[in-house]
This record gives C-alpha cells, structure tokens and sequence, in this order.
C-alpha cells in the first residue's frame, strides 16, 4: 500500500513538472533555447534561418504542448520538432529554383571569440578555434542526415536510442550514419591538419591545389627560401 | 573502404598487438564499443591517448558551438509571444472597454447639454445692436442661465443680466440724440423692472 503511494506520488509531480514546464514559455525558452539554437544553426548553416527555425519550433511546441506525452524529455522532444522542420526547410530549398546566398552564414572564427574561458592561453585558444574550424568545414561535405546525427550525438550528446526516436529510423541505420559521417569528418579534419604547416608556408598554391588538379608546379624550395617572410607565417 | 597498403600494415599491427583499430575507436566514440576493446581501452595508455586524440576536435567544435549559440541567445532579443495571465489580459480589455465607453458618454452627454441649452434669439429691441456684447456672453457654453430660462427660474445671475441690460437701454436712450426731452426718459423708469440701478443714469 505504502509502495503503491510512494508510486503514484513519484509519478504524479513529474507530469504535473513536465506540463507546467511546457506552460511557462519564457523558462522554457530559457532552458532549451541555447542548445535548440546550436543544433539547428549548425545543420543549416544560416544563422538567421536558424533565429527563425528555432522560434518556429518554440511555437510549435507550445501549440502541441497538450499532445506532450511525457514519454520522453522535452529536450529529445523539442529537438525532434526542429529536425522535422528542417527537412521541411531543405526541401524547401531543394525546390527553390533560384537559392539565395547565404548572406549571414555562420562564422566559425568569429563564433570562437566567444569561448569563455579567460584562464587558457592564446594558443590553446587559436588551437581550439583551428579545430572547430576544421569540424565545421568537414560538417560542410556530409549529408543532411549525416550531418544532423552526428550533430545530434557530438554536439547535443544524445545517446543513440534518443537519435534513432527522433528521427525516426532504427538505431543500428543511425550508427552507419554515425560511421560514415565520423569516418569522413576524422578523415577531412586529418587532412587538415597535415595540410596546414604548408599552407602558413605557400598559402595559394596549397589552397588551390586543394581545389582543383594542380595546374601549376608547386612552389620551388628556392622561391620559398627568397621569401623569408613566409617561413614566419 | 580502399585502404592504403601501410595503412592496412598498420591496422594489422594495432590488432595484433591488441591496440584498438580506427574503427574502434570510432565505435567508443559513438558509444557503441564491444566489452573487450573496452576493456583494452581502460588498460592501455597508448589507445586511451588516440581516444583522446580523436576527441579532440569534436570537444573544440562543440565548445565553441555552445559559447556561440549561447551568446547568440544572450544578446538577441528573445520572440516569445507575451504570455500574462488570462485575467490580466482580460482586466486590461474590459478597462480599455469601459473607458472609451465613459469617454463617449460623456462626449455624448455634453453634447445633448449644449443642444438642450442653445440661447434663443434674444427678445427683439429697438437697440438689439448694442445688446449684442451680453447676449454673446449669453451664448457662451458656461453660461447656465439664459433669457427664457431666466424668466422661468429667475436667478441672480439672471437679475443681474437684466439690470444690464436696462441699464444699456438706458445708456441708448439718453445718448440718443432724437429723444431731446427729458419727458422721453420719463417713459423708462414704467418699463424698467428695477428702476433703482438706473437713477443715477437719468439724471
């Protein structure tokens, strides 16, 4: 009798929580809006479209907040609101026939200027915004559906069962996802890194031959060495 | 996967030494690592330091993604549509309601007051002419008390006006250059309900 009290007790205030949680928009926008923003800016690379999908998805959350079942937590929940909306925005775009240029894109290196972290050093810093760089430009070359999952568990550390219920496909098809996109985005950010020594020395060439097929020899040690500016670099 | 030969030389190696291959440690990062490579991983230094390796450039993505979408929720203003409580809401509505109704009564009932209480054309004299600056201030919206209603409910502030206006009449008249006689101004003091005010004017 005792337990079955205990029961119902322990299970009442968590709906009651979770229902009162999702009446107060002004806390709920609080709490979820800084990793919701996160991962939608980071799928589609807009900063502003990410503003828009992101209040979209609050909306839409405090419309259905009724149809809430509690069955999971509000933070898989709302996420899963947001994937669905930007499928609905790539699709849009997909049909688009003309597509504007992403004229508030998100940039990484400005966005590292606000680690805050006052204790470490400049170096570790221009480290870490080296890194995310090459992340970010890796996330650059994956699928929507890679990107979003790999989003989903590296950025917002969903375990892999939350990952498959949001989007909604088994969890053994979100770890090949995972695979793929984490396979691409090492091998991307490896060749990054072992590219970059070169780049601070001959930036141009290096870059363009990144590109495209060389079309031009690469610099001569000797033009290297008459520029003693670029060994500093 | 087409992998290089040294590469594959070296996967070799790493599973012969019992060393986690790339794709184990893509496996603990995604979370899905089987118990033995697992425990492996808590032993051996080397592959805890390629794990760490690894992590690296995710940990720096994702701490540099949270300080930007944070300081982009900081300072930008937040959307959210006002959510006041009901009855606040209500409150406000029906005091906004209830003051423009008060407001248009009230317009409606000066508006009626002024109607009801518009000056009639005063009565006609022979010197309506110079009576024209008490009548103006007849008309004046402030005035409560006109000719017609004097007459009905005598005032003092109608008394007044009416020794005014005698005394005006008054004033005509003994300015008038065609009453030469003084047996003319004898004719005022029987028309004048209060001669009193007057006497000093006819002399």
């Amino acid at each position: 009798m005792q337990l079955a009290l205990d029961a119902s007790i322990a299970n009442v205030p968590a709906t009651e929580r979770t229902a009162s949680e999702l009446d107060d928009m002004d806390t709920l926008v609080r709490t979820y809006r800084p990793r919701l923003l996160r991962f939608v800016a980071f799928s589609v690379g807009d900063a502003d479209l990410a503003e828009s999908i992101t209040q979209d998805c609050f909306l839409k959350a405090y419309n259905a907040r009724d149809r809430f079942r509690g069955d999971c937590s509000i933070s898989t929940w709302l996420t899963s609101i947001a994937v669905n909306l930007i499928r609905d925005q790539q699709r849009l775009q997909k049909f688009r026939f003309w597509r504007q240029a992403r004229a508030t894109a998100i940039d990484i290196t400005d966005a590292a200027n606000f680690l805050p972290s006052p204790e470490s050093s400049p170096e570790s810093r221009l480290l870490v915004k080296e890194k995310a760089a090459q992340v970010y430009a890796a996330l650059q070359n994956l699928s929507p559906n890679q990107r979003s999952v790999f989003l989903m568990r590296f950025s917002e550390e969903l375990e892999l069962s939350e990952i498959a219920a949001i989007t909604n496909i088994p969890v053994n098809t979100v770890k090949t996802h995972l695979h793929r996109a984490l396979k691409s985005v090492r091998t991307q950010v490896r060749a990054a890194q072992t590219a970059t020594p070169d780049d601070a020395r001959n930036p141009k060439p290096r870059r363009r031959a990144r590109n495209q097929q060389p079309t031009t020899p690469p610099a001569s040690p000797e033009s290297i060495a008459s520029h003693p500016a670029g060994e500093t670099l | 996967m087409n992998s290089h030969p040294d590469q594959r030389a070296t996967i070799s190696a790493e599973l012969s030494a019992g060393h986690l291959t790339p794709d184990q440690i893509d496996d603990h990062l995604i979370g899905d690592l089987a118990a033995a490579p697992a425990a492996h991983l808590l032993a051996c230094s080397l592959c805890a330091e390629r794990v760490a390796l690894a992590r690296s450039p995710l940990a720096s993505f994702q701490q540099v993604s949270t300080a930007w979408s944070e300081r982009h929720s900081a300072t930008l203003p937040i959307p959210v549509p006002s959510e006041r409580p009901s009855w606040q809401r209500h409150t406000a509505w029906a005091t906004a309601t209830l003051s423009m109704a008060l407001g248009f009564a009230f317009i409606n009932a000066t508006h009626q007051f002024s109607i009801l209480n518009t000056p009639q054309p005063a009565p006609v004299a022979s010197t309506s002419t110079q009576l024209t600056p008490v009548q103006q201030s007849l008309v004046a919206p402030k005035a409560p008390a006109l000719t017609e209603t004097a007459s009905i409910a005598p005032s003092p502030r109608a008394a007044r006006i009416s020794a005014d206006n005698h005394t005006l009449r008054a004033i005509d008249a003994s300015l008038d250059p065609s009453t030469d006689s003084p047996a003319a101004l004898g004719l005022l003091p029987a028309a004048a309900p209060n001669p009193g005010p007057s006497a000093p004017l006819q002399d």
